[in-house]
């Protein structure tokens, strides 16, 4: 059953994010196209205007992504359509996991479509050396290579954006609870949820600071960063939202497991 | 074992009492109408037995089980609202059904919707509110269900709909399945009732079986209601 | 078989006289088969519940019977049914003869009333 819900949940979310997948991916190659012939003014003037409209095309995927996953996850679970949701033979569970791959899933497809993307538009040889050395530079700083470093920037950006979109998962559960005001209860449950968090990570690094004199000096003095304590908070960064993800996602499933009450 | 059986079941809504103390048995192979004025408490009865709300207090019991996906499987329900995708085809509604419930009958349905003259690539968005509802009770009725819950299936609909409708849950609701039909158009279903329960203000105020009453109060099941909820 | 029913009576009882005068009048043959309970349901649009209620009525009279295997038939006791039509027809005299009465109309009269108008009613 579950892989039927998740089908149905892709199929949702891609039939639009779907279109500006392609639209970006057309706009970045029109644009790339038009920018290959060369000295001509108005070839360039429009290359740049792909250009524009293929980075704000991109933009949409995810912005769309993400609305479309919280929408569909309020509609299907407490408008009109929960009646058909709550009364298919499945587990509540179920339906709650395959929100949630659906989210991974869209989420993975629309990161990679937009590097995508960006490669068609600006991929030249000239381009690909001055960000070589930026992020070598990055890279000799961290003591790590270019690909690493490009892989854990991707890993903690994907991390932050499935975290966030499960405290929107899990503040609709809690602010759909209440009888009236719904809506503004998810955003202020959102809010101080995400807050909490926040304030808790900081926490969590001070704690973490007072074993180690360089993390502290982040937070204590306005030196020149310590690059070893960056590092460090950046690995830590990553567990600390795994662990967020993971309580985030079984906080959800228990509270949605205790029933619902939909209008 | 009873189908359904309901114990000391209460629902409040910020303390506000809407259901209390409900204690209610449904046997087997009967039609039953659950009777009551807007607002009695029949929907939240029937949204407690369809997992759609959760009970203050008390228990339900479908075949000796608790509402969940067995529950969800021998019940078929039609609640008063339009529930479906509208960004559907007819098509894929079926298609969607036939995937999530073993007991749809897609051919059933698809010769129930050939009486109505539907397009089958028609997306719901597009058809009239009456159409929509037609589709749904199709949908509900193609399946081979234990008990169908129908919630006010009549409301708003002009008298020749509402013969289609009568008829449509007649002739298909399965052989030694129950039905509910909840309805405060109560001159309109009498006649195909076995057994009626009267909901007022949150509570059951009497069950009967329709032949009963009728015989006991010497007047139609319409006629006891007037007479019992008369202002 | 399209009925109308009243609903102050029990339904199964206004099925078992319009049955009956179904079988009293040859409209279900003597002998035959009749339909399965769901099936008459359908059509005459009942609960299948009542419909059984009221065959069971009727099959107390004797005036439809079982067989183990092959469903319900009508009886072919032409006696039971002769009688059931007298008793059906009393019935029927009766009230007509009473109804004139009330409208100021002898036995007599009515006699006569019945040969001359009740003619047209019948060809």
């Amino acid at each position: 059953m579950l892989g039927k819900l998740l089908k149905y949940d892709l199929k949702w979310i891609y039939k639009v994010v779907g279109i500006f997948y392609i639209l970006s991916f057309v706009f970045s190659v029109i644009g790339r196209a038009l920018n290959e012939i060369e000295n001509s003014l108005v070839f360039s003037i429009t290359a740049k205007i792909s250009f524009g409209i293929a980075i704000s095309m991109m933009i949409n995927s995810l912005v769309n992504c993400l609305m479309r996953l919280w929408s569909r996850f309020i509609k299907n679970l407490y408008k009109d359509e929960s009646y058909l949701t709550h009364t298919l033979p499945v587990e509540k569970k179920d339906i709650y996991v395959s929100k949630v791959l659906t989210a991974l899933i869209t989420i993975l497809t629309t990161t990679v479509v937009i590097l995508v993307c960006l490669f068609i538009c600006y991929y030249s040889e000239a381009n690909m050396e001055v960000l070589k050395t930026v992020l070598e530079l990055a890279a000799s700083t961290y003591n790590t290579t270019v690909l690493n470093l490009l892989l854990l920037i991707s890993i903690v950006i994907f991390l932050e954006i499935m975290f966030v979109l499960l405290i929107g998962y899990v503040a609709i559960i809690l602010g759909y609870k209440s009888n009236q005001k719904k809506m503004v209860k998810t955003l202020i449950i959102a809010f101080a949820l995400y807050m909490i968090t926040q304030v808790l990570t900081l926490g969590v690094i001070f704690v973490f600071g007072l074993f180690n004199p360089n993390v502290m000096n982040l937070i204590n003095t306005t030196d020149i960063v310590n690059i070893d304590a960056i590092k460090s908070v950046m690995y830590m960064g990553i567990g600390i939202y795994v662990i967020y993800i993971i309580f985030y996602y079984i906080l959800g499933n228990l509270q949605l497991k205790k029933g619902v009450n939909v209008d | 074992m009873e189908l359904l059986e309901c114990k000391n079941l209460c629902k409040e809504f910020d303390k506000t009492p809407i259901l209390q103390d409900i204690n209610l048995k449904i046997p087997r192979g009967k039609i039953i109408g659950l009777l009551g004025k807007n607002g009695a408490g029949k929907s939240t009865l029937i949204k407690l037995i369809n997992d759609l709300l959760t009970p203050t207090s008390g228990e339900i019991l479908i075949n000796g089980e608790k509402p969940g996906v067995h529950s969800k499987e021998i019940i078929a329900y039609l609640p008063e609202r339009t529930y479906l995708d509208k960004e559907m085809t007819i098509k894929q509604v079926i298609k969607y059904f036939e995937e999530f419930y073993n007991n749809f009958d897609a051919g059933k349905a698809l010769k129930l919707l050939d009486d109505l003259d539907l397009d089958l690539n028609k997306k719901i968005s597009k058809m009239s509110k009456g159409m929509q509802e037609k589709l749904q009770l199709v949908l509900v009725m193609s399946r081979n269900a234990e008990l169908y819950i129908l919630d006010e299936p009549l409301g708003g609909v002009d008298p020749a709909t509402r013969d289609y409708i009568l008829d449509t849950i007649l002739s298909n609701f399965s052989e030694g399945a129950s039905v509910i039909i909840s309805t405060h158009l109560i001159s309109d279903v009498e006649r195909i009732l076995d057994e009626i329960i009267f909901v007022d203000q949150g509570k059951i105020v009497l069950t009967s079986s329709a032949d009963e009453l009728r015989k006991n109060e010497n007047a139609s099941i319409d006629e006891v209601f007037r007479r019992y909820f008369k202002c | 078989m399209d009925y109308i029913f009243d609903n102050e009576r029990p339904i199964y009882v206004q099925l078992v006289e319009k049955l009956r005068i179904e079988i009293v009048s040859g409209k279900l043959k003597n002998g035959e088969r009749i339909p399965s309970v769901r099936e008459l349901a359908l059509t005459t649009k009942v609960n299948p519940n009542t419909m059984q209620k009221a065959l069971a009525e009727l099959e107390n009279e004797g005036l439809i019977y079982t067989e183990r295997t092959n469903g319900k038939f009508v009886t072919d006791n032409k006696e039971l049914i002769e009688k059931i039509k007298r008793k059906l027809a009393e019935e029927k005299v009766n009230n007509y003869i009473k109804d004139m009465k009330n409208i100021g109309i002898t036995y007599d009269q009515s006699i006569q009333y019945l040969q001359e108008l009740g003619r047209k009613e019948c060809e």
